[in-house]
């Protein structure tokens, strides 16, 4: 297992290089970042000359890269065009609360879409299942801003008149005078939260279905059940299990997909997080951020897809030992051997 | 058997592990959050206002920090040498009174300082402090917001603690501007001197050395978290009237509709968002809010290149300024948010300042169609088939440009559109989001409205229509580079010797009654013999607060809502 993370590892390293240095070029391509400061009266020709060198934009491009990476993988990050804080410190601030924005959705994300697409697969063309297909549908078509600004309504209008107090709120991370407080970073974290889990529970809950479907049709389902095996242990041993390969993997390819997810939740709800760091960086063109940003998030992706890898390894023993014939052929009899077993498994 | 455990005991972990990191993450991140008020304990004697433009660092003089909202949040903790006040005059603040010419050649001004004015620290407020301010900004290692003004200055001149005096290198009418609005603090040396003044105020307003708040207003800065929130507490020292509010939070508000929900939601006491159509009535229709308006020194107008074929001809712009609905756009872009809105008049003077004349009520305010087809009748344009006149083979067909996502503007594009096509002229929308940026500095636009942001005194202004300030073409490529020259802003190519002249003689003339007079005879000049600049309107402000919240007097100069925070009150 730790050959196979390694060489998952070594991959990786190539794969941020060349997406630091496209979307490095990709910042670039978007002009002179000084640009909009040039023409500022308010900034001199010396503070102009003074922040090219700083930011290595008077040297050819590739050098620039160079000495970007350099600075990068070194901890100097520099400091913001705006705000004149170390980047590595706005960066380092924004990734936790975005982090524990998205653990959160993961975590209640996950065990609804599970619950779904397990309850809609066994009551296949149920009431339930039909309700189901409709909130995707719902959840796939529903623009996250948009939901966001319904969630809000809601709260205003409805919940807090029913209730004549604040149960959740509409902004920020916490109340002024309430930071620290576990409960009230709490009701502030419900409406991203759910907003966020609104596409990822519709995808996902889709995805467990189809997945469910397919092995309850299998021949090893329908051995065990000839068996008379109790249907409740054939759903959760035998079914689920295999069901959850595929899904577990497009989980954590997900949870990298999230970070762009972010971007518009965190700035409709004040969250302090990386979507709104990038969405300032971006209206207020400041480049150091913005490098920082994309390079951070290659970063979170890459490690999301290595962590879908060895979660399907660790599920699938044929993925993490692929490379040798031997053990090829070891796994496929282990996986054929284990699905029989599943199969002829004691009631 | 081994292997089914084996492979219990992996799907045990995919499931749980995720769930188990989400948790550490949650507590991790909360603890991570927490800052070291964080315990403390929670205070509903806040008043909590929604900052649109959260300050990016604190210091306003510096290009960074200069801007409204940075003004507004950091403004009551330093104190001017003049206060701006809501109906555009000069109250002295730390001067004793107002600034005095002591002798025209060389021009040269004296101002005294209050005996009582004292920073927080106790120590007196000097005209030593004065003279440290003016160096720090005439020092070219420092990155200020704007030296052009002081530039004038030849010699300062500190005569006693109490007094110092300006010696110009010619007669500078507006001297007062040096010292009011909130670039223009005054710096405590004994705090500032030997510091990076480009970096020591970006987090705080603090000593450096001992991290404790210095002030010179009501308020102190009692800390900055950048991105989150700025709390200001009352300065106990302040040398005037003390602030009753035991303490002001700003927090960021990025989206608009989130802001006007968390006012409803009781998470904010206060907003000031940008004008938008229909926010007055979702700001009256809380419970127990307030609801405020000013009409401010910014103003809405339509531009018209006077070099474009066309519009070359003043019979042509005259006829537009004729037709011009500008009692419907004030009726349905403004009236909204504020019921004194009226079309204004001039373009140097705004509605309410004493020295205002309408010179522009010559164009009647609800747009004349016949007389407007009447002037291009005779000027020789006529209808084609399409309905747009044409003259020589030159049609009246333009280009209308704007900021797109400005709501406001969009709106009265519209009006104007609908109603140009009555006299034969066509106006196609091109909008974009970077139009000022780019197309106006390239001079590639037709017409085009936007806003001038001005102040009290309009001196700022005559770079607008003096001849020699028409920046040179610039191409749309160097335009996005910022190669341009941005010296002017005559962007309608003004030529008039006699604007010029007037112009010039303003900021010689100190008799304030003669300066008035001959920005008038300039803006009369600009509306009968120019005519590239059509004024709409003021723009006005929008502050929505709970009723809980007294003394609230808007002010939408430099100086902006919090200018009166001493005398707030807050009943929770």
């Amino acid at each position: 297992m730790i050959a196979f993370i390694g060489r998952r590892l070594l991959v990786a390293v190539p794969v941020v290089l060349l997406a630091t240095f496209l979307l490095f070029a990709l910042v670039s391509a978007r002009g002179d970042p000084l640009a909009k400061y040039r023409h500022d009266p308010r900034y001199s020709e010396q503070t102009l000359k003074n922040l090219e060198h700083e930011y290595h934009l008077d040297e050819p491009f590739v050098q620039q890269y160079g000495d970007w990476l350099g600075d990068f993988v070194q901890g100097d990050w520099h400091s913001s065009f705006v705000t004149q804080r170390p980047v590595s410190d706005m960066v380092g601030e924004a990734v936790w609360n975005s982090v524990l924005l998205i653990g959160t959705t993961l975590v209640f994300a996950v065990s609804l879409a599970l619950l779904i697409g397990v309850v809609s697969a066994v009551r296949r063309y149920s009431a339930f299942d039909y309700l189901a297909t409709g909130f995707s549908y719902f959840g796939f078509s529903m623009p996250d801003f948009f939901f966001a600004l319904l969630l809000q309504l809601f709260v205003v209008f409805v919940l807090q008149d029913a209730l004549g107090v604040n149960v959740l709120y509409v902004q920020g991370k916490y109340s002024v005078g309430s930071e620290g407080d576990v409960v009230n970073l709490a009701q502030h974290m419900v409406l991203p939260v759910l907003t966020l889990m609104l596409t990822s529970v519709a995808a996902w809950s889709r995805y467990q279905r189809d997945s469910m479907l397919e092995v309850l049709d299998a021949d090893y389902i329908r051995t065990a059940r000839a068996k008379g095996v109790p249907r409740k242990q054939i759903i959760r041993r035998h079914a689920l299990r295999n069901a959850l390969v595929p899904f577990v993997t497009v989980v954590a390819i997900d949870a990298g997909v999230l970070l762009g997810g972010v971007v518009v939740v965190e700035s409709v709800f004040s969250w302090p997080g990386m979507g709104l760091l990038f969405y300032d960086a971006l209206q207020k063109d400041d480049y150091p951020v913005l490098l920082a940003w994309m390079a951070v998030a290659t970063i979170f992706v890459v490690v999301a897809n290595i962590v879908a890898d060895v979660l399907y390894g660790l599920l699938d023993p044929r993925i993490r030992v692929q490379g040798t014939r031997r053990s090829v052929r070891r796994a496929e009899r282990d996986t054929a051997e284990a699905a029989v077993r599943a199969a002829e498994a004691p009631a | 058997m081994r292997t089914t455990k084996a492979r219990t005991r992996r799907l045990l972990t995919a499931l749980i592990l995720p769930t188990v990191v989400g948790a550490a993450l949650v507590t991790g991140s909360v603890g991570a959050g927490a800052t070291p008020s964080a315990k403390a304990p929670k205070n509903q004697q806040a008043i909590v206002i929604g900052a649109e433009q959260f300050p990016p660092v604190l210091n306003d003089m510096t290009s960074q920090g200069n801007s409204d909202w940075t003004a507004m949040v950091a403004g009551p903790a330093l104190a001017r040498g003049y206060k701006l006040l809501p109906d555009f005059s000069y109250e002295p603040w730390i001067f004793d009174k107002d600034c005095a010419v002591v002798t025209d050649s060389p021009f040269t001004v004296s101002c005294t300082i209050r005996p009582e004015a004292k920073w927080s620290d106790g120590v007196p407020i000097t005209a030593n402090d004065f003279k440290f301010t003016y160096d720090t900004i005439m020092n070219p290692k420092n990155d200020v917001v704007t030296r052009d003004l002081y530039s004038k200055i030849t010699e300062f001149n500190v005569i006693s603690p109490a007094e110092f005096q300006m010696v110009f290198k010619e007669p500078f009418a507006p001297f007062r501007e040096l010292w009011a609005g909130t670039s223009t603090t005054v710096l405590p040396r004994h705090i500032l001197e030997g510091q990076n003044f480009n970096k020591v105020w970006n987090n705080c307003i603090c000593d450096p050395k001992t991290k404790k708040p210095i002030a010179s207003g009501p308020m102190l800065v009692q800390s900055f978290t950048p991105g989150q929130k700025v709390v200001l507490v009352p300065n106990t020292n302040y040398w005037g009237k003390q602030a009753s509010v035991p303490q002001v939070v700003f927090v960021p508000m990025r989206d608009s509709n989130t802001e006007i929900n968390a006012f409803r939601n009781g998470e904010v006491d206060m907003i000031y968002p940008q004008n938008q159509i229909g926010i007055r009535k979702k700001i009256e229709s809380v419970d127990g809010a307030k609801y405020t308006s000013s009409l401010g020194p910014s103003w809405e107008h339509f531009d018209m290149l006077s070099s474009v074929k066309g519009l070359d001809d003043i019979n042509v712009r005259k006829a537009i300024a004729t037709a011009m609905p500008r009692q419907q756009i004030v009726d349905r872009v403004v009236k909204d948010a504020n019921d004194n809105a009226q079309v204004l008049d001039n373009v140097m003077w705004m509605v309410d300042q004493q020295a205002y004349q309408p010179n522009w009520d010559i164009y009647p305010h609800s747009g004349d169609v016949d007389a407007a087809n009447k002037l291009l009748d005779d000027a020789g344009w006529v209808k084609g088939s399409d309905g747009v006149r044409a003259k020589g083979g030159v049609k009246l067909s333009f280009r209308v440009g704007t900021t797109s996502g400005n709501q406001a503007r969009e709106l009265a594009q519209q009006i104007i559109q609908e109603q140009m096509k009555k006299i034969g002229v066509e106006l196609t929308i091109k909008n974009s989001p970077d139009i000022l940026d780019v197309n106006l500095s390239a001079y590639d636009f037709d017409t085009i409205m936007f806003a001038w942001v001005g102040s009290p005194d309009p001196f700022s202004n005559n770079i607008i229509w003096l001849s020699g300030a028409s920046p040179k073409p610039c191409s749309k490529a160097d335009a996005k580079k910022g190669n341009c020259d941005y010296s002017g802003l005559n962007y309608t190519k003004v030529n008039d010797p006699q604007v010029d002249a007037l112009l010039n003689a303003t900021d010689r003339e100190t008799d304030p009654t003669k300066r008035a007079a001959l920005y008038n005879q300039a803006d009369a000049r600009l509306s009968t013999d120019s005519v590239t600049v059509i004024p709409l309107f003021q723009k006005p402000t929008q502050l929505g607060y709970k009723g809980t919240i007294g003394g609230v007097v808007d002010n939408p100069t430099q100086d902006g809502f919090t200018w009166n925070i001493e005398d707030w009150t807050y009943s929770g």
